[in-house]
């Protein structure tokens, strides 16, 4: 008797749960902002304003935010944790990709989740993510035609003017 | 088979035993042992990656205080510049270079940098006879200019023709190469300058050791983007700089045709006998000595003239 | 010179006193018992010295480009070519050839072969000259020159081939020396300064022959530092050192043979009876030796190919080359030296001799640099550094000569007084 109670108060808990939970389902592309401005790492370049709303019209938020906006991921390595997933609490590159490289142990994050071994940094995530893109569907892909040097950077480059 | 011959297993098995188990010795003692940093640092460098913006060649030159390039890093025409047919390859100016490669069947270039790979075994510094390099257990492998003579054996000894020579140098000369950025990075933990400044993170910097579990997790991962090989996994004993590409690793210039074995291990069996040469022949040739001058020789019987011919 | 000889029958210088009893002065030791004008003429009269002459006028300004502006002034400066011609030659080719001086040291002092007296002395020179010179090749090709001793005085990189060779050469370079010395000695009238050298000869014999093995083998063994880079048929990581080794054997032997040629035609007036006398049976003796080295040196070729399992190389454009080599360097040359060994016949060891010598060399440059990077390009060395190899062989040539002349190298010292 005492496990049959017990057994029915989980149920009763769990739907509880479920019907007062948002839905499952992915954020709204209208929510997101217009235009993201990354200036993360301008030192050699200034930094550059990122039309987010045409690319949010034209791609589903998965194609570049994995599993964070409640898309399912697209990956399949990805689906065998992320099949159906929840909105994380930061869709932001920066929420996940550190600045820089570590070179740090990297084959666990330190929580152990081995899973996330291989994750680029802020920079290589956001180029990888554009130039795959870009080169997919023969969007611009020279430095320049995202960039514009700043001073630093040209004299990096040894650009003379 | 005893490893060690005590004095108390000579007593037991007698002298002829003794010697015969020092002749007879397990073979696999003699196994090359790599003795590499367990914890040395490497690269990884994913060819399918790479787009060829030089930023990296860009960042080791002001890194490094190279000399000022002919043509900004921004002009791609110098992917047409090798020498002799070939690549574009390290020189006096530059610790790196990015080559492109049309790879036949494949719609886009190929692109890869190459600089010193920081072999676990280095051939440059196994054959310097001036002790100039030195593997520090971070990894990297760097050179005094200071001790160096100049007799560029390394460059010759270097499978991956990386060191090169100040020959524009009349009273300074001296050999260049990548560094690993050890004085200015490395040392203090953090990822060359090269590493830092790929945008494409083409290049992760990372435990030598755990950069081989990313590597093999993206081949596994991505079944049809890469070959199932990691270049300097086992190459010349294994390099701290790793790559992985998307085609045949020949078709981008990599050279397949290296030993696994450390180049040190082609020298070897000249080492070897130095010490037999050295103990052996006093006593065998003073021997032949005593008796062929035991009696007057006959002056016709040439047949002993050159003995040593057959030795 | 010949001129002069026969006109003054005091001439050649060959002991330390003239026909009157007086001794002969220094100065006059040096220049041949001739007056300064007298030597000037015999300088001058003589085509030779214009032909190196003509050398030196390019050569010695390339020589002081190379110190006042770097190697890459007067080479390709060429990455991929490390070692190139200098080294090629001058070091590689210029170590075998001289391997003579230990090669007569053994049979003569060794195996009590007196018969091979005469000679001996001219090995145990184009030994020491032709270790000194790889030594000023060295110099030229070395990015620090100043920076020579290195290896033995400030760092050490013991377990490097290099190592062995550098600590070698120059050991064995002053076992040389003083297995020369005795010659100067006895020219400069101080024969007894030669009797702690004569006590310890037999102790620098066997020094030569351990430091020639070790280093003609590492000279070889150098090559296996390289082995993805070298065509496989010139190089075996197995056998090089054996190979260099052997080779140098016949080298060492063919090149007395070709010196004393040259000294003999050419010197005529300079020899001593004993060398005038037995220098054809000496020949003949040294083509068999030769002759014996060169078989061993084809079957150990032979076996190398075999370990290596090469001989699909064979059939290539690379394998011709390689037949060729040793077809022209080896095999031919051998045949000439055991025909003209069984009968007699100096004229064709002689020439036989000659090619042996080309053959070498051809063989060490084809390791060194023709087929160094077979799967890249041809290094084509840069004119300046063949006039530089050619200059520094011109003062090998130039020094040799001087020391024959006046030394008792191929005559005895008062010969005619006994
Ligand atoms: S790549 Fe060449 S230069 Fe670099 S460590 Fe290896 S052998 Fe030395
Ligand atoms: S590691 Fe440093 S020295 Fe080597 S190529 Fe990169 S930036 Fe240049
Ligand atoms: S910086 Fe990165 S992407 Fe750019 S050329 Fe170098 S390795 Fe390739």
């Amino acid at each position: 008797m005492k496990s049959f109670g017990k057994t029915a108060m989980m149920v009763l808990i769990t739907l509880w749960m479920v019907s007062s939970a948002p839905p499952v389902t992915a954020m709204d592309p209208e929510d997101a902002p217009e235009s993201v401005t990354l200036d993360y790492l301008e030192e050699l370049y200034e930094s550059v304003e990122f039309d987010h709303m045409t690319h949010a019209e034209m791609f589903s938020c998965a194609d570049c935010h994995h599993h964070t906006t409640g898309d399912s991921a697209t990956d399949d390595s990805c689906i065998r944790c992320h099949a159906s997933p929840e909105t994380a609490d930061d869709v932001s590159c920066s929420g996940c990709h550190e600045e820089k490289q570590s070179g740090k142990a990297r084959t666990s994050d330190g929580s152990n989740n081995i899973y996330h071994i291989d994750k680029p940094s802020l920079k290589g995530a956001l180029h990888l993510q554009c130039m795959g893109c870009h080169q997919a569907e023969s969007g611009p892909v020279e430095c320049l035609d995202c960039h514009s040097f700043t001073a630093a950077g040209e004299e990096r480059f040894k650009i003379k003017n | 088979m005893p490893d060690k011959i005590t004095r108390r297993s000579i007593l037991k098995g007698g002298v002829a035993g003794s010697i015969a188990s020092l002749l007879f010795r397990p073979k696999s003692s003699k196994a090359h042992q790599i003795k590499a940093y367990q914890n040395s640092m490497g690269v990884l460098v994913d060819l399918t990656r790479c787009v060829g913006c030089r930023s990296c060649e860009a960042a080791c030159n002001a890194e490094q205080n190279m000399p000022e390039p002919a043509k900004p890093f921004t002009d791609m025409s110098v992917f047409d510049e090798g020498a002799h047919g070939h690549k574009r390859r390290t020189d006096e100016t530059t610790l790196t270079v990015v080559n492109k490669y049309d790879v036949p069947g494949l719609d886009h270039p190929l692109f890869r940098k190459i600089q010193c790979n920081h072999c676990q075994e280095p051939a440059c510094l196994t054959s310097c006879f001036v002790a100039a390099y030195t593997k520090t257990p971070e990894g990297a492998v760097i050179y005094n200019a200071d001790v160096c003579v100049g007799c560029r054996t390394c460059m010759i000894a270097c499978p991956f023709y990386i060191p090169t020579f100040k020959y524009s140098s009349a009273f300074d000369p001296k050999i260049v190469k990548c560094i690993f950025c050890y004085d200015t990075r490395l040392k203090y933990g953090q990822p060359p300058a090269c590493v830092e400044a790929c945008p494409q993170e083409a290049l992760t910097f990372g435990k030598r050791k755990d950069l081989l579990k990313i590597g093999r997790r993206r081949i596994v991962d991505n079944k049809d983007k890469y070959e199932d090989h990691i270049y300097g996994e086992f190459e010349a004993g294994g390099t701290s700089w790793l790559y992985l590409s998307s085609v045949p690793f020949e078709k981008v210039g990599f050279d397949m045709t290296l030993p696994h074995q450390p180049i040190l291990d082609s020298v070897k069996n000249f080492l070897g006998m130095v010490p037999m040469v050295l103990t052996i022949w006093p006593a065998l040739f003073t021997g032949f000595h005593l008796l062929a001058t035991r009696k007057e020789p006959h002056a016709k019987d040439e047949n002993t003239t050159k003995q040593e011919v057959g030795e | 010179m010949k001129l002069f000889t026969s006109r003054d029958q005091q001439l050649p210088v060959t002991g330390s006193t003239k026909k009157d009893g007086t001794l002969w002065s220094l100065k006059e030791r040096l220049f041949l018992g001739l007056s300064f004008d007298g030597y000037k003429q015999q300088m001058l009269r003589n085509p030779v010295n214009w032909f190196l002459f003509a050398i030196l006028v390019v050569g010695l300004p390339l020589l002081l480009q190379r110190y006042g502006f770097g190697l890459g002034s007067v080479t390709h400066g060429s990455n991929d070519y490390p070692w190139g011609l200098v080294l090629g030659f001058g070091l590689f080719a210029m170590v075998p050839l001289s391997a003579s001086g230990f090669l007569l040291g053994t049979t003569v002092c060794l195996f009590g072969r007196k018969d091979f007296h005469p000679i001996e002395r001219l090995a145990l020179l184009n030994g020491l000259l032709g270790y000194f010179f790889a030594v000023i090749y060295l110099e030229v090709d070395l990015g620090m020159p100043w920076r020579l001793p290195y290896p033995m005085v400030v760092s050490f990189g013991t377990g490097a081939v290099l190592f062995l060779v550098a600590w070698h050469v120059a050991t064995y370079l002053s076992v040389q020396i003083a297995e020369v010395l005795p010659a100067l000695f006895e020219w400069l009238d101080k024969p007894e300064w030669t009797y702690y050298i004569k006590r310890v000869t037999l102790g620098l014999t066997v020094a030569g022959i351990i430091l020639s093995t070790l280093h003609q083998g590492a000279l070889g063994a150098l090559f296996t530092y390289a082995p993805a880079k070298i065509h496989p048929l010139w190089i075996s990581t197995e056998f090089q050192w054996i190979h260099f080794l052997c080779s140098a054997i016949f080298a060492g032997l063919a090149m007395v043979i070709v010196s004393s040629t040259l000294i003999i035609k050419f010197l005529h007036w300079r020899c001593g009876k004993a060398f005038r006398e037995n220098l054809d049976y000496m020949t003949i003796g040294l083509a068999k030796g030769a002759s014996y080295a060169m078989i061993t040196y084809l079957v150990i070729k032979l076996v190398a190919i075999a370990h290596d399992r090469n001989w699909e190389y064979l059939l290539t454009g690379w394998g011709l080359y390689y037949l060729l080599e040793i077809g022209i360097a080896v095999v031919l040359p051998m045949i000439m030296f055991a025909k003209g060994a069984r009968d007699g016949w100096v004229g064709l060891i002689r020439v036989g001799a000659f090619i042996t010598v080309i053959g070498i060399v051809w063989n060490r440059l084809n390791t060194s640099l023709v087929c160094f990077n077979w799967q890249m390009y041809q290094e084509i060395p840069h004119w300046k550094e063949v006039w530089l190899t050619v200059t520094l062989y011109a003062f090998y040539f130039i020094t040799y000569r001087f020391i024959v002349y006046r030394l008792p190298i191929v005559f005895d010292w008062k010969e005619s007084e006994k």
